[in-house]
């Protein structure tokens, strides 16, 4: 069965063609001026047969570039076939791409400001598939109700986004795993700064605070004379360092703006956006794991999100993977419990701490770094006496203090984050320095196992390694710490004794 | 089944790749020790001289480490491969992930009639190295056989289990 053939919504030339034809009128604007002025001239008359074809080139120089895009929309056709979904292009290069409705792993339904006034959507498809798994495999635009029909026909159509499962009853109900109000999404912000933003504005408050009390701050000399130093330079700080937060903040805001993740049938929904909205349908066969992801400032205040790693999320900076905000451990676990039974909370109670010897090897690891990039460069520095740097030996034995401060601090953070699980229906691997990651990934999920030894592990009979997933490659690999070699058999034995819920091919 | 070793061909291949990367480094370290006119300090030349022994220890004994640690295993669930000098890995790849298999050859390998069997599951690849022709070829073969057998057994389940949902 073939479905009627269909275009993409014409306001897609537009789309393609804006970046140009906007950059064509800023270019005009900005030289009206001259082009006033030129008109004004005595001797407009005498020019004007050569400036008529100039201006001519110019005027017209938009159209073979909207022509172009005009030709690809006509000649672009999607529709469905049998249980494929094909988009075919006539234009200079012929193609025809088919894709299998049961290898859909997400479907995007995004809309940015100029999509909303058009009242148009861009319907995102990714597929299952490893060699894509970092891009979208077809991005389609499209008028909001067609849209929308064609998101209900592909997950109607057999095997469309349901993997191979059949729909679960229990599920038919909309099942919320967070709707968040303003106040979530302010606390959300503020809780789930990064570790890395942290440190980068503590460094910056602190150099701020020595170069202001020391008084030859003046970051902005070209604005201020020295007699307004004082006043005006401290307060434009002040006022830099307070936008910058406050720029990250409102970004981040109107990023999760109504955000909510609910469960229908077997697909998880996600929205959110303010700019630009976001509508996911993941089907829960296709979540290829789950992360617990505690922050700095909500490992101190016991607070979690939970993010989602799956192909076709995560691809770009606008693509948000939180499934749930930055909330208590409780309200966090106790509706993921109930939205995704698949990924059961009780796995993380049975989480271990690494055996006893891995804290030797962590250390020896942490003592190896110092070595290697602190009292090494050190000696070699002294003994090198380059006459740039000699008679600054305390400022380089404090650099180097302060690195190996550093490494140190990070082992021991990181230290404290490991920890494992291999009881139950899934492999709970926990790691992360500042920020504490706890992945749950169901054995049939994990593609293959590697494992590393060092000498040293090697004597203790203690093994690390990773997981290796299908998804996009910032997450294709879970660490998981230094473990015995019974355990090592067992997470084995799990993985053997799964069948993998993805489609096959063959080669 | 019992883990196997690499035919006696590997080991020459392996001096051979190790000679080839000694060269290379060496050829750098001295590029740059001469472009920057390090030669003149002695205590940089003597580190160079260090690193370049460290260079020539290892071209001497990884590759006997590396062949006697190289093994590998396919049975009916797995591949299970062991590799390394120092730092040792072994990857293992559950049969029924498996995506594609492929051969390839580069001008070492070509000139020691070797092959590398690379396994590609959708979290990435597993290569087995340093295999005859002969013997790689056949366990292509026999591991696309494997994968077309699951392949089959699963779509029948898979039809089954439908029939059986609608018939409920």
């Amino acid at each position: 069965m073939i479905t009627e053939k269909m275009r993409c919504h014409p306001t897609i030339i537009l789309e393609k063609t804006g970046g140009f034809l906007m950059l064509w009128i800023l270019l005009a604007l900005s030289q009206a001026e001259h082009i006033l002025a030129f008109f004004r001239k005595e001797n407009f008359q005498e020019n004007l047969s050569l400036f008529l074809p100039l201006l001519g080139f110019l005027i017209l120089l938009p159209l073979p570039v909207t022509v172009y895009h005009f030709l690809v929309w006509r000649k672009t056709f999607i529709y469905l076939e049998e249980r494929t979904l094909v988009v075919e292009c006539n234009t200079i290069r012929r193609k025809k791409n088919t894709y299998g409705i049961s290898y859909i792993s997400n479907i995007n339904m995004e809309q940015n400001l100029f999509e909303l006034l058009m009242h148009t959507c861009r319907l995102k498809l990714d597929m299952a598939n490893v060699s894509s798994a970092g891009s979208t495999d077809i991005s389609i635009v499209l008028s909001l109700k067609k849209a929308q029909e064609l998101k209900a026909l592909l997950l109607s159509s057999p095997g469309g986004g349901q993997g191979d499962s059949c729909p679960s009853d229990s599920f038919n109900q909309k099942t919320d795993l967070g709707r968040a109000s303003f106040s979530d999404i302010l606390s959300h912000c503020i809780f789930s700064l990064p570790g890395s933003y942290l440190i980068f504005a503590l460094c910056l408050t602190l150099l701020l605070g020595i170069l202001f009390f020391n008084g030859d701050l003046n970051p902005s000399g070209l604005l201020f004379s020295e007699g307004e130093h004082d006043f005006f330079t401290k307060a434009f700080t002040v006022f830099f360092l307070a936008a910058s937060y406050g720029y990250q903040i409102l970004k981040r805001l109107l990023g999760f703006y109504r955000f909510s993740a609910f469960r229908q049938g077997d697909d998880m929904i996600v929205h959110y956006g303010f700019f630009r909205k976001q509508d996911y349908t993941i089907p829960v066969t296709r979540i290829q794991a789950l992360q617990i992801v505690q922050p700095p400032i909500a490992r101190l205040t016991g607070r979690c999100e939970v993010r989602i790693v799956c192909v076709g999320i995560g691809d770009s900076d606008q693509e948000l993977t939180q499934l749930s905000l930055c909330r208590k451990k409780a309200e966090v676990y106790s509706s993921l419990q109930e939205c995704l039974p698949e990924f059961p909370i009780s796995s993380l109670n049975s989480m271990r701490r690494p055996p006893k010897h891995a804290s030797i090897l962590y250390a020896c690891s942490c003592l190896g770094w110092i070595l290697l990039c602190c009292l090494l460069p050190c000696l070699l520095l002294t003994a090198l006496e380059i006459p740039e740097i000699k008679g600054d030996d305390f400022l380089w034995a404090g650099i180097c203090g302060f690195t190996a401060l550093c490494f140190l601090l990070y082992h021991l953070l990181h230290y404290g984050c490991l920890g494992y699980s291999l009881e139950g229906p899934l492999g709970v691997f926990s790691g992360g320095s500042l920020t504490c990651t706890v992945t749950m990934v169901p054995y049939d999920r994990i593609q293959h196992l590697c494992f590393h030894q060092n000498p040293l592990s090697h004597c203790f009979h203690l093994s690390r390694g990773e997981v290796c997933i299908l998804a996009s490659i910032l997450n294709r690999t879970v660490s998981f710490p230094y473990m015995t070699d019974s355990d090592k058999t067992l997470l084995i034995q799990k993985i053997e004794g799964t069948t993998w819920a993805g489609p096959l091919h063959l080669p | 089944m019992e883990f196997q070793s690499l035919h006696k061909k590997a080991i020459s291949c392996m001096y051979a790749a190790a000679l080839l990367g000694i060269l290379a480094a060496s050829a750098i370290l001295t590029f740059l020790m001469y472009y920057f006119s390090l030669f003149s300090e002695p205590i940089l030349t003597g580190i160079y001289i260090f690193l370049i022994a460290l260079l020539i220890l290892y071209g001497i004994f990884s590759p006997p480490f590396r062949y006697r640690r190289y093994r590998y295993v396919i049975d009916e669930e797995c591949i299970d491969i062991q590799e390394g000098f120092l730092w040792l890995e072994e990857h293992i790849v559950p049969i029924e992930r498996l995506h594609q298999i492929a051969l390839s050859q580069g001008p070492i390998d070509r000139m020691f009639d070797l092959t590398k069997v690379i396994v590609t599951t959708a979290g990435g690849e597993v290569t087995i190295r340093f295999l005859e022709y002969e013997k790689a070829s056949f366990l292509a073969e026999a591991l696309k056989k494997k994968i077309n057998q699951i392949a089959l057994s699963e779509r029948t389940e898979n039809h089954l289990s439908k029939e059986d949902h609608y018939d409920n």
